[in-house]
């Protein structure tokens, strides 16, 4: 395969997972500005697992993710009783906190002679363990994909089990879900903290990507581009997101004769769905159709 | 069954339920009606915990409700429909009644995780719901594409998944046409009325004599009369309350 497609295909995997943690949170009825700070959370927290303490990629990742769930449970336990705009304003204040903690934080040590670890607003180098490991680009793809794979996996089972009913049923009335006689801040938190692990495992799969991190690449647009992939792709089903994420990175990135009028194409494009199609192409609508269809062409009525 | 203690709730300067004593006896079918804005949606309010009552207190089957989260007080058998229709629309048919029962049973994460809407008990309970509402044929339509009485239907379908002792009705027949509301007053003497004990809102007068044996009478705030139906239908004060709202408007 091209070096250039594995890249492209990579960084799509990369940024799905971004995607699909503010889908989660648009399950909810949430809209937040700040899941970029739990990509970056782990970014940072499982670079240094695996450059400084050499820890094994695998045991990185989740520690990174662990990491990021925790400080995501933790934010949802101070924002539960914040809604619409307040809680975008808050995982807004969160995120840019978190972001310029890491342009003041240092924390180095020496290895081999060279000097690892954070490095404030330098950003943090010497990510290497993919080189250290011999992992070539084609094989580096197929572990952020199986990764991606597997949480695509859970969403679908979510999507069928109760818990995602009652997420669905959270993100479009509140009050009537606690009228159901369930315990909304429990499942509020839950899929906080679920929200935060996904991200947070595209951040340490980043991190190893790309060897380096700054906290500049953590700004609010991070966030902003993984919750307009969901709004194109369609809140209807997880597949929505990587829609999303496959338009903007494989087609309006990769195709050289828009290349700089990228974000103007980009832009349009958004403000363009959200007039016709306000909840994405795939929304709950053309989704239940889907089923429907499928289910009377290749199921017998049950 | 359930007791109400002269409750009071106050919104700043509106006194929305002043000293409001009320008893409900198992089985029964209790009428609440009164002009608009006499408290009748707010008393279910502070029943089903939405309001904290300024002062007073509730008894469901003697255990003291008020203070407890919504949540909680729903878990102790009591359901109740919404005056503006509360549905999910995005949600289908089914899933709007099957979301309602998770509670029930296996409130751990992991087991909500587990079981998806295919498990058989779920299902069946579910679908016979569906068939005693009409609604079983368009069990995979999403709610926001039924009609208006047959939103309404899917609300109480939704409160009985439950199994609920008290059911709280708040205008079930709200933008129905008469031929409607008596396919509704009959869907639900059918349904919920054995079942359990009804509070029931409502504004039209011939439903609520066809379903109720007690009426309560609120106006401004205050209980003005409570007794069968054609006792309180004759009370001055009530004729008073309605028909110098009326008066007014015809004014």
């Amino acid at each position: 395969m091209d070096d250039y497609l594995v890249t492209v295909l990579s960084n799509i995997g990369m940024i799905s997972f971004i995607a699909l943690s503010c889908y989660l949170l648009f399950l909810i009825g949430e809209i937040s500005f700040g899941q970029q700070a739990f990509f970056a959370i782990s970014a940072y927290t499982s670079g240094m697992a695996t450059a400084m303490w050499g820890w094994p990629l695998w045991i990185g990742l989740l520690w990174g993710g662990g990491i990021a769930a925790i400080a995501a449970a933790l934010l949802g336990v101070m924002t539960f009783r914040l809604h619409s705009m307040y809680f975008s304003i808050a995982t807004l204040a969160f995120a840019e906190m978190i972001r310029l903690w890491f342009v003041i934080i240092t924390y180095q040590i020496e290895i081999e002679g060279e000097m690892v670890g954070p490095d404030g607003a330098e950003g943090f180098r010497g990510i290497r363990w993919v080189f250290e490991n011999n992992v070539t680009p084609l094989q580096y793809m197929g572990i952020i994909w199986g990764i991606l794979i597997a949480v695509l996996i859970f969403f679908l089972l979510l999507e069928r089990s109760r818990l995602g009913s009652i997420f669905r049923m959270l993100g479009e009335d509140g009050l009537l879900t606690e009228m159901q006689g369930l315990n909304v801040v429990r499942y509020r938190i839950l899929a906080s903290t679920f929200a935060g692990f996904i991200a947070g495992l595209g951040g340490g799969l980043y991190a190893h990507f790309a060897t380096y991190v700054e906290p500049q690449i953590f700004n609010v647009m991070l966030g902003v581009h993984g919750m307009a992939y969901g709004l194109i792709g369609g809140l209807g089903t997880a597949l929505g997101p990587l829609i999303g994420v496959t338009l903007d990175i494989g087609f309006l990135e990769s195709v050289r004769a828009i290349q700089g009028y990228r974000m103007i194409v980009f832009g349009g494009l958004v403000a363009i769905l959200i007039i016709f199609m306000p909840r994405g192409i795939l929304d709950e609508e053309r989704v239940n159709r889907i089923c429907l269809f499928w289910r009377r062409r290749f199921h017998a009525q049950d | 069954m359930l007791k109400i203690d002269s409750l009071s709730q106050q919104f700043e300067a509106v006194n929305a339920l002043i000293d409001v004593d009320l008893e409900v006896s198992p089985g029964e079918v209790l009428g609440l009606i009164g002009p608009n804005g006499s408290g009748k949606t707010t008393l279910l309010n502070v029943i089903t915990g939405l309001y904290a009552p300024t002062q007073g207190e509730i008894f469901f089957q003697s255990q003291k409700i008020n203070g407890l989260k919504t949540y909680q007080i729903i878990h102790l058998g009591i359901s109740r429909t919404f005056q503006n229709l509360r549905i999910y629309g995005r949600m289908t048919v089914f899933n709007n009644i099957w979301g309602a029962q998770h509670s029930l049973s296996d409130r751990g994460i992991r087991r909500q995780f587990l079981m998806s809407r295919n498990q058989k008990k779920d299902r069946e309970k579910v679908n016979h719901l569906l068939d005693l509402v009409g609604l079983y044929e368009r069990r995979e339509w999403l709610a926001k594409q039924l009609p208006l009485p047959d939103q309404r239907r899917l609300e109480l379908a939704r409160a009985l998944i439950r199994a609920p002792q008290l059911l709280l009705l708040d205008e079930p027949a709200g933008g129905m046409t008469p031929k409607e509301t008596e396919a509704m007053a009959s869907l639900i003497q059918k349904i919920a009325i054995p079942g359990c004990t009804c509070i029931i809102i409502e504004h039209k007068m011939d439903m609520i004599t066809a379903l109720c044996n007690r009426l309560c009478v609120l106006n401004f705030g205050s209980k003005i009369a409570e007794g069968t139906p054609s006792e309180v239908l004759k009370n001055p004060l009530v004729l008073e309350a309605y028909l110098g709202y009326e008066e007014g408007a015809h004014a």
